[in-house]
């Protein structure tokens, strides 16, 4: 795992497994964002939601604009906050959950990425956590989100399973998945194991379960009407080069989805 | 070659022939259930009733049914088919989307995919609306959907039914393809009629049929002031986009429609 800082690997905090994905481009993902800001902008302060250890943020803070990330994991607050560290006075990061964050002002865009939305598997949780976003923002101001795609989830196999591997610096990370779709409910459960190898060691493990629900493009219409936004449009999430969630074999695809808040 | 919205006379005319297999029994069967289950239920309006052919077998069971449907075709049929119940049954020529009787029922149904031929939400809440409207407080909501699941596995069919009745031929060529970004299955019917040799009419229909996963209807159902119960395929199922494709959902009418929903939501993008 040459590309992994160290703390990167928080096996005991769940979501971590959501956070830790190997093979995202961020790279990819923040020049969509951008290409959406430069088309619907102009756009000076970006808020995001869950913001992980900060890179989405990093890149949009090194493209010029004044960033503020939120998260309830302390750790990954601590990680996001050294990333952030050369751009100053430009950053902050919050320790808080999505639903409690408050700005002293309003942004102009917040960002909502790691399919947090697919996390919300209720109306309820769906509709609270873009109502969250929608009043952080300016009027006019931009929501930015990943979803995981139903029409590319459901044309996939139902069950799947398979591991990643990452190796590098004496270090080896295995990332054991299966998924399976359960169309009754409308979601993907996502169970994942990992090990972490130094060596002949092993230095931590973990275990998760995930459920994350898939959107249809008229549904996020609706859902985004109840809470305040206007659709803007949606195309595939970049940087997906092998269509999968987060490269684990999933056959499925995230879409990006932008919203103007009324 | 005429193109129709949906239902030319041709097709209507045809209708029964062209559905001859479809298990109205199975299907009346699986909603009676949920009238039990759900009830009592004594009156059924069915809003979209084409040739009354649910509401012949409500009728024979002894419920008091009203049909709604905008084709006359369709209309004089099912009062054709309903005469035997005059007391009981009655059919109004109207587009459901106006239609206001001086009346509440028990239960309202919306069968054939009714419903999802409203393909913007905009539609789907108005003819909620109208369903909402003619319901006691509680009465029962029934219809069928496209399940966007299966339609999303299995990918467009299409297929050709011919009937043949004497010297006359009729022919039915159907194909299907998806509007993704509308979440709309759309399909498209071509219509033949040949009386011994001659050619007696020609149709091209497009039949727009918007399809649904489980939480968007209960949160579809919830705007429109309605509890999803539950949802089960539809009984009686064959091939075909509007049979083994379809699911039967059920709600019950639990207030007034959202008050303070905002008004966007009923503006189309």
């Amino acid at each position: 795992m040459s590309g992994g800082p160290p703390g990167t690997f928080q096996s005991h905090h769940p979501g971590w497994s959501n956070r830790f994905q190997p093979d995202k481009s961020y790279p990819a993902e923040v020049d969509q964002i951008r290409e959406i800001l430069v088309r619907e902008g102009p756009v000076d302060e970006i808020l995001d939601l869950a913001c992980g250890s900060g890179h989405h943020l990093e890149l949009l803070a090194a493209a010029g604009h004044l960033v503020t990330g939120a998260d309830r994991s302390a750790e990954l607050v601590a990680e996001a906050r050294r990333r952030l560290r050369p751009y100053g006075s430009r950053h902050r990061v919050l320790h808080s959950d999505l639903l409690a964050t408050r700005l002293d002002r309003p942004v102009d865009v917040v960002i909502m990425m790691f399919a947090l939305l697919s996390h919300q598997v209720s109306n309820e949780d769906a509709l609270a956590t873009l109502r969250a976003a929608q009043s952080q923002l300016r009027t006019g101001g931009l929501v930015i989100f990943d979803v995981l795609d139903a029409t590319t989830t459901i044309s996939g196999p139902a069950n799947g399973s398979g591991m990643a591997v990452v190796a590098g610096s004496g270090q080896q990370l295995l990332c054991a998945h299966a998924q399976s779709r359960r169309d009754e409910s409308q979601t993907l459960e996502l169970s994942l194991r990992s090990w972490l190898i130094e060596d002949d060691r092993l230095i931590d493990q973990g275990e998760e379960t995930q459920r994350m629900r898939f959107y249809l493009e008229r549904e996020l219409d609706l859902l985004l009407r109840l809470s305040g936004f206007h659709f803007l449009g949606s195309a595939p999430l970049a940087g997906e080069d092998s269509g999968d969630v987060a490269g684990r074999g999933v056959g499925a695809s995230f879409r990006l989805v932008w919203a103007q808040k009324t | 070659m005429q193109t129709s919205d949906i239902f030319s006379s041709l097709h209507a005319n045809w209708y029964d022939r062209w559905h001859h297999a479809k298990d109205y029994a199975a299907e009346a069967k699986q909603i009676s259930e949920v009238f039990e289950r759900e009830g009592p239920i004594e009156s059924v309006l069915d809003l979209g009733c084409g040739t009354a052919r649910h509401l012949e077998l409500f009728a024979a069971a002894g419920h008091r049914v009203v049909g709604v449907d905008r084709s006359p075709t369709m209309v004089a049929t099912a009062r054709d088919r309903l005469k035997a119940y005059a007391a009981r049954a009655e059919v109004v020529e109207a587009d459901l989307l106006n239609v206001s009787l001086d009346a509440t029922f028990d239960a309202v149904t919306m069968m054939f995919s009714v419903l999802g031929y409203q393909v913007t939400t905009k539609g789907l809440l108005a003819a909620l609306q109208v369903a909402h409207a003619h319901l006691r407080t509680g009465g029962l909501l029934v219809f069928d959907v496209l399940d966007g699941a299966v339609v999303l596995r299995q990918g467009p069919m299409g297929g050709v039914t011919v009937v043949t009745d004497g010297a006359r031929q009729l022919l039915r060529a159907t194909t299907g393809s998806l509007r993704l970004d509308e979440q709309v299955y759309e399909m498209r019917m071509r219509l033949w009629q040949l009386d011994g040799d001659r050619l007696a009419g020609e149709v091209e229909e497009i039949h727009p049929l918007r399809y649904f996963l489980p939480r968007e209807l209960e949160l579809l159902l919830s705007v429109a002031g309605f509890e999803l119960l539950g949802s089960a395929p539809l009984a009686g199922g064959q091939g075909g986009p509007s049979r083994e494709w379809s699911r039967l959902v059920w709600a019950a009418k639990t207030e007034p429609m959202t008050a303070g929903t905002p008004t966007d939501v009923l503006t189309e993008r």
